[in-house]
């Protein structure tokens, strides 16, 4: 994982986790690192890991279980890939739009791309 | 939230150089806290007081409450930057040492950390390289169970790999609940992620100080960016 600087860690750390949902690896009821396994993993400040995992739960991604565990909720993986989709797609179209291109040849410059990886 | 240390209006001068200007700061418990600062700007003094080890004229400094000064030997664990053990000692005579001197030292801790820091019991101090000693300081240290601990430049000269040993230490013996760490650095790369609170110091005062991700996001500057702004100007 490569930490980008002015944005929060915590919330670095919940894109992570998101984005580990989204592509399966970690999967609807599987139990995700503990709070110090992932502190360690990443080499960032348990604390810090400890907010995002709460953010987390409070946003329906996880559920802890008392004793057991922080694991994956149910039905969230698809959600979370439109989310994570979404967020590239505004990222794109606001840097076309920088460069000066209109919304149809954003598209066509989109479909161009497609075409030629296609041959 | 419950304050591990309080230091109010924390004045400190030798001769005539104003080492710590009418300083004054909180820590709250269950922090791993960057206290940031170039060279001379006060850290060490600052630490010296905390420790019990230097007096100091004017200000308060408490310590879970308590008036530093005896009372509170047993509630700080220092390491200072520079070495204090005996250079005839082996690693196992610094223990015994730490074990003499600390009811709160714990054998247990201090015999995994040898195994994964690869300090060899019978090397005496005089023959380890810098990044040897340094680490077993860090053993000694955090092989007290107390409720502060000041760590001065733990990470000062040496090499990258020693320097992952010590954070992987440092992060693996942080429980983030009712201990809290303080690590003066300059060597803000290396730390970032590591902080959760951090305290710029400059000319003996504390000028910035709070939680990292609320100063990163206010700032929108990682804390090395502050610590630039900060100093530059």
């Amino acid at each position: 994982m490569n930490f980008n600087d002015n944005t929060p860690i915590f919330s670095q750390v919940m894109a992570y986790i998101k984005a580990q949902v989204a592509v399966g690896y970690f999967e609807t009821g599987q139990k995700i690192p503990s709070i110090r396994e992932m502190s360690q993993k990443l080499k960032i400040n348990p604390n810090t890991v400890s907010r995002a995992y709460q953010e987390l739960e409070r946003q329906g991604i996880t559920v802890t279980q008392r004793g057991l565990g922080v694991f994956v909720a149910e039905n969230v993986g698809q959600n979370l890939k439109e989310e994570i989709a979404r967020g590239h797609t505004e990222q794109f179209a606001k840097e076309m739009a920088t460069l000066g291109f209109s919304e149809a040849e954003t598209v066509e410059v989109l479909q161009n791309y497609f075409n030629r990886k296609g041959e | 939230m419950d304050n591990i240390l309080s230091v109010t209006e924390l004045t400190k001068s030798y001769g005539r150089k104003k080492v710590l200007q009418g300083t004054t700061f909180t820590l709250p418990v269950g922090r791993l806290v960057g206290l940031m600062g170039p060279n001379a700007s006060g850290k060490t003094t600052m630490f010296n007081i905390i420790s019990g080890l230097t007096k100091f004229r004017r200000g308060s400094v408490t310590i879970d409450g308590v008036p530093v000064g005896v009372a509170t030997r047993s509630l700080v664990s220092y390491m200072p930057d520079k070495n204090f053990l005996y250079k005839y000692m082996t690693a196992k005579d610094a223990l015994g040492f730490y074990k003499d001197f600390f009811p709160d030292f714990n054998e247990k801790t201090a015999d995994e950390l040898c195994v994964s820091l690869g300090i060899e019991k019978d090397e005496k101090v005089k023959k380890m390289s810098k990044g040897t000693v340094e680490k077993l300081l860090l053993l000694l240290t955090l092989s007290r169970k107390t409720k502060l601990y000041l760590l001065d430049e733990p990470l000062g000269g040496i090499d990258p790999l020693a320097k992952t040993k010590i954070v992987d230490t440092i992060l693996g013996q942080f429980t983030g609940k009712d201990s809290t760490m303080v690590l003066s650095t300059h060597l803000l790369r290396d730390t970032e992620k590591l902080f959760d609170y951090a305290l710029y110091l400059k000319d003996g005062q504390i000028i910035k100080s709070g939680e990292a991700d609320t100063l990163r996001q206010e700032n929108n500057k990682t804390l090395e960016e502050i610590y630039v702004e900060v100093y530059s100007e």
